[in-house]
């Protein structure tokens, strides 16, 4: 496997490994234990645990308490205050979460149905200036979008787009189509395209064939690049803040402003746990289906 | 049925997506940092660029983004490829391993950023914790060496790094160790000379993601960093949302500086990971 991580989701033969890559043989007794195992396996699956939680837990414990002095290791009293002034008629979190989801929902949908086809070309049809199409393609992980987002603000303006969620979902969205692209390119490369042919050797039109023989073994992979759209577009703070003027107001606006201008840390905390809730929510559902899409991750939280 | 033809009809809308809503933000934005277009007080030519450059400020926050990036991408690196040797003996162990890490990967970087401040801040669990023990910590967050924003970018991309290592040391990795190991090879020597060497592509794929990812974050470093110096995107965003016209200039100037520097780390990087493959499997790949 070359080049992992850069290019894998738009190479066509991701899903197929060869024969000496279907690991160690079973029962085959290593000579020697190679190096890097000097803890025990348990303990390293706990430390993985701890390491991915444990930052997150202490924000379980914030958005409760509305006083936890220093140097206090645990709260000396309990209170929803916090969540009171996070969902109180001041804080607008409820209005930030339905904005954070329209737009979200807008750049899933339009995401998956440009990645779906651009995916489908990448993995089956011969195409001319292939490399310079995936360099193409690559642009968004590798340029800081804000750049672009600067860049484009005063065509925005003038096209009256400027702090609408229409300018936020089309600013948000090349990013979100990239992605879905080399990971639905993936997702084709393992589909067989003999069975649309012979789909339509027995009479299916061509949006038919696509609809009853590779739609089916598509969904779950279409499932996941909408969800990875959707969270994209869930964690962008600084596009949002350019391209919607700070009008339109999403959970990371919200939580960034609480954050760095209120001082309140439990209403932070409420704050960052309603934003944080759906990325681990959907990341746990999807997981049977996520199982060897590793690389394709690589786009969600950035 | 035209099989190229349709091929590219299908690439078409997403391609034209990325030219145009990417690509047009980005020319139109060099074009505005020249002083040819937009909303813009700047001549002609490359008079933000000078002015962004010309002094400390931008010296500053340039060598303070370099120094965020390298040191959060190689520990990243450690540490997930520390872990994922360690965790590759077995399949249970590996899919745990890798469920545990995507669980984290979509978590937003401004989560982040909050979690990791209440945990490093002066007042934070870290400080209570240290304290109980009778240990003075330093300042950690908004410090001269931007720890908790490093701390934030670590924890956040060695899980990343921990997937995409268990995922190429499933290839034909142990077999390339176990006919090394047969010959004699000291476990040492095999990681030296076979592992290290055959996972050197992903390992150098994703620096270079974690490495370009972090020159151009921008909330991590606003929320956990000091006010002077800023790094790069910091930086341009304050020039970008001045008051005054000429900061627009100067903030999409920084922006594009990001980019380059990012870009041209990609590009080093194709040229190592061909070496790199080249060095172990005699260059067929």
């Amino acid at each position: 496997m070359t080049e992992t991580g850069l290019a894998t989701g738009s190479r066509p033969v991701q899903g197929a490994r060869p024969v000496s890559g279907a690991g160690p043989v079973r029962g085959a007794r290593r000579p020697r234990r190679p190096l890097g195992v000097g803890l025990a396996r348990p303990t390293v699956l706990i430390l993985t645990g701890l390491w991915v939680a444990g930052p997150l837990l202490p924000l379980a414990v914030q958005a409760f308490t509305d006083q936890w002095f220093y140097p206090d290791l645990w709260p000396n009293r309990w209170s929803l205050a916090g969540w009171e002034q996070a969902l109180g008629p001041q804080s607008r979190l409820a209005e930030a979460v339905a904005t954070s989801i329209g737009i979200g929902a807008a750049v899933a949908a339009l995401a998956t149905a440009l990645g779906a086809a651009a995916g489908r070309a990448l993995a089956w049809h011969r195409l001319p200036g292939r490399r310079l199409i995936e360099l193409v393609l690559l642009a968004p992980v590798l340029v800081p979008p804000f750049a672009v987002a600067m860049g484009a603000q005063v065509v925005y303006l003038r096209a009256g787009l400027a702090d609408s969620l229409t300018g936020v979902v089309l600013a948000q969205l090349p990013a979100a189509t990239a992605y879905a692209t080399l990971l639905m390119s993936g997702m084709w490369a393992g589909v067989d395209p003999a069975l649309e042919r012979q789909a339509r050797t027995l009479g299916a039109g061509a949006w038919r064939a696509f609809r009853e023989v590779s739609l089916p073994q598509l969904r779950g992979g279409l499932v996941v690049a909408a969800m990875f759209a959707f969270l994209i577009s869930w964690s962008d703070y600084l596009l949002t803040l350019l391209i919607g003027g700070g009008v339109v107001t999403t959970v990371p606006l919200l939580l960034f402003a609480t954050a760095a201008g209120s001082g309140n840390q439990a209403a932070t905390a409420a704050i960052a746990l309603v934003a944080v809730a759906p990325p681990l929510l959907l990341t746990a559902l999807a997981a049977r289906q996520l199982a060897g899409r590793d690389t394709a991750l690589l786009g969600v939280g950035r | 049925m035209n099989h190229r033809r349709t091929g590219l009809l299908l690439i078409l809308p997403a391609l034209a997506t990325v030219v145009l809503l990417f690509g047009g933000g980005l020319g139109y934005g060099f074009a505005q940092s020249l002083g040819l277009a937009g909303f813009t007080d700047t001549p002609v030519g490359l008079a933000a660029y000078q002015r962004v450059t010309d002094g400390p400020a931008f010296t500053n926050g340039l060598l303070l983004s370099l120094w965020i990036s390298t040191v959060a991408t190689g520990l990243a690196v450690a540490v997930g490829v520390a872990a994922a040797l360690a965790l590759r003996r077995t399949a249970p162990g590996r899919r745990a391993a890798t469920f545990l890490a995507q669980l984290g990967l979509p978590v937003p970087h401004l989560i982040g950023a909050v979690a990791i401040g209440l945990l490093l801040a002066d007042s934070g669990l870290l400080a209570r914790a240290a304290r109980t023990v009778g240990v003075a910590l330093p300042a950690l967050v908004a410090d001269p060496h931007a720890v908790a924003v490093i701390a934030e970018y670590v924890w956040k991309e060695a899980p990343f790094v921990l997937i995409v290592v268990l995922a190429a040391l499933g290839g034909p990795v142990a077999e390339h160790e176990r006919v090394a190991a047969t010959l004699g090879a000291r476990p040492r020597q095999v990681l030296r000379h076979v592992t290290l060497p055959l996972l050197a592509p992903s390992i150098l794929a994703v620096a270079v993601l974690i490495f370009a990812f972090t020159l151009g974050a921008y909330e991590v470093p606003a929320l956990l960093g000091r006010a002077y110096p800023q790094p790069l995107p910091v930086l341009a965003y304050q020039r970008f949302a001045a008051a005054e016209l000429s900061g627009r200039a100067e903030g999409i100037a920084i922006a594009l500086l990001i980019a380059v520097i990012a870009v041209a780390a990609a590009l080093a990087y194709t040229g190592a990971s061909r070496r790199a493959v080249g060095r172990v499997t005699g260059a067929r790949r």
